[in-house]
């Protein structure tokens, strides 16, 4: 690896603390200081408006590292295992089966948080569900995969409209879940996504080597011994899960999911294992950074998450691009 | 010792025979090169013995194993595999010592191996360079490098010499040969070059799937074997002790 890439990897590593710092002092509301966020982190007694403040924001900033961490790393693990560099984790209508069925539960009347999050869920999931059939029915091959993703987004999609504008007056209450954002993650759901994320990730490392071999082309990881269509389904399966507990956490935040697996693989490279772990970096800064900008661009409103993540990852994924032309 | 024994093997997809009745058997050491006309079944054939179809009838044993059980010391290489080509030439060949490296990490050693054998096929450090920045010989020749990384004892080539000028195609055939040699490996490879085949111990001449001919190259590399199974009239030029077959076009 070339030295200016090092130097890159340790300045990344090093803004993730610098962000959370920022994170953690800038918003509206009331402006906390970073030095009374530095006393907070070590402990010392603060007034418990500040505390309280903090508190909030210490919530949201971890769901913007899990919905970094969970989006890149998805994003990646799809891009290697169907084969498609432009393959993000929406692309198999996981975020379309979310809204599919918050949408329905707010027509019948279901409001609460808690509810909503385990609508989504169960709607993303069962996105996954149909993928699986039709991948299992016609051999999983990555293209047919693919195409039946995004066949189901527009069904659903189609679907949506038709309830959304049955909805009415009330379609402001779920268009902010709709852009996507930190802002209303609370502690318990955070705590249910963040655990999923976690298993997930955890067999993305296990079969780190086996899902490398891919890009050698089916025939020849076929070859060394892998079971390429095992290693399809587990893959696809558990980058949906992750995705899925993030799309009812923060709703479908966009962008991350494609720009932070390429931000790392144009650092790092193309090997699986490497590009893994680096994905979770750029992702979490990218979703950091990202809520503290929606957090001051509209001040003292909010932007949604989405936005900020595509007109901030935008340039930056088409500068590295352009930069690294030649390892690309 | 036999490494590679086919016992009457056949392959049928919906009632159609591609393979019929193939059985021959290679010692340690020995390359095999395996001639026919487009679609014959070259490429099926090959499948069937680096284990990614199963025979419908008959058997594939290497080294007295299935070919399931024998992933560590066999290297396949298709004729267009579907490489990523935005992976960089390391991470490629890194990725293709799968089976005989450690479960998780890359160790110093594996990348020197790899290394170890690039420089023995390619002059240019293109380790850092990603893969479709190569010239299609390059990349046949890195391919060809990460097959022998692997320290198999069977090698399998899907047309190692398509698409290549004369100089790649000299050089990767006489490397197959001399480290065949060198280190025992047996090689079994496809191609259309009939004058090539000459660099093989063995030549395995087929036709609608079937057996035409098999044995010493001078054995089968004959005017009225090769006017049949290609089914034109072909020029035969003596050149040493051997012969040069072209198709009379003009």
């Amino acid at each position: 690896m070339k030295s200016i890439n090092k130097i890159l990897i340790f300045f990344l590593i090093l803004m993730l603390p610098v962000s959370f710092l920022l994170s953690l002092s800038i918003g509206p509301y009331n402006k906390v200081s970073i030095y009374q966020v530095i006393r907070f982190i070590l402990g010392k007694k603060l007034s418990s408006v500040y505390v309280d403040i903090i508190n909030y924001r210490l919530m949201r900033t971890v769901a913007a590292l899990v919905l970094g961490i969970g989006l890149s790393s998805s994003g990646l693990t799809l891009q290697y295992t169907l084969k498609n560099p432009l393959a993000d984790p929406y692309l198999l209508g996981i975020s379309s089966g979310a809204i599919f069925g918050v949408t329905i539960a707010i027509f019948f009347g279901y409001y609460s948080f808690y509810q909503l999050y385990v609508i989504a869920l169960l709607g993303a999931l069962s996105s996954l569900g149909f993928i699986l059939l039709i991948s299992t029915i016609f051999k999983s091959s990555s293209t047919t995969i693919i195409i039946a993703g995004i066949s189901l987004s527009y069904l659903l999609n189609g679907i949506t409209t038709i309830y959304m504008i049955r909805l009415g007056p009330k379609i402001p209450s779920i268009l902010f879940w709709l852009f996507g954002s930190v802002a209303f993650t609370t502690l318990n759901t955070l705590e249910k996504s963040s655990i999923l994320v976690i298993i997930s990730l955890f067999f993305m490392f296990y079969y780190w080597k086996a899902i490398n071999t891919l890009m050698l082309g089916e025939d020849v990881a076929k070859s060394l011994g892998v079971n390429v269509s095992y290693i399809r389904i587990i893959s696809v399966i558990f980058s949906s899960i992750s995705t899925a507990a993030l799309v009812a956490m923060a709703g479908p935040v966009g962008f991350i999911g494609l720009a932070a697996p390429w931000m790392a693989r144009l650092i790092v490279g193309s090997n699986f294992g490497k590009a893994l772990l680096m994905s979770l970096l750029t992702g979490s800064l990218l979703a950091i950074f990202s809520d503290i900008l929606a957090r001051l661009i509209i001040y003292p409103s909010e932007a949604p998450l989405t936005a900020i993540t595509s007109i901030f990852g935008a340039p930056v994924l088409i500068y590295l691009t352009l930069k690294y032309k030649g390892r690309l | 010792m036999k490494s590679v024994i086919l016992r009457d093997v056949s392959f049928s997809i919906k009632e159609k025979e591609i393979i019929k009745n193939i059985s021959f058997e290679l010692e340690e050491g020995e390359t095999l090169a395996i001639l026919g006309p487009n679609g014959v079944g070259k490429t099926t054939l090959l499948k069937i013995i680096a284990g990614l179809i199963k025979p419908t009838k008959g058997e594939v044993l290497l080294y007295n194993n299935s070919p399931e059980k024998s992933r560590k010391y066999i290297s396949y290489l298709p004729a267009n595999p579907n490489i990523d080509q935005y992976a960089n030439v390391e991470d490629i060949l890194l990725a293709m010592l799968y089976g005989k490296d450690k479960r998780f990490i890359v160790r110093n050693e594996d990348i020197n191996k790899i290394r170890n054998w690039y420089f023995k096929l390619l002059e240019r450090n293109y380790l850092k360079t990603s893969f479709n920045n190569l010239s299609s010989g390059e990349q046949r020749l890195v391919l060809l490098s990460g097959c022998f990384a692997r320290e198999p004892k069977i090698i399998l080539l899907d047309e190692p010499t398509a698409f290549l000028d004369i100089t790649n195609q000299a050089k990767i055939l006489k490397f197959i040969r001399d480290m065949s040699i060198k280190m025992n490996i047996t090689v079994i490879f496809t191609m259309h070059e009939i004058y090539y085949a000459n660099i093989a111990n063995k030549v395995l001449l087929m036709k609608d799937g079937r057996i035409k001919s098999y044995g010493k190259p001078s054995d089968v590399l004959k005017k009225e074997i090769i006017d049949d199974v290609y089914k034109i009239d072909v020029m035969e030029i003596p050149f040493d002790d051997k012969k040069m077959f072209f198709p009379s076009i003009f």
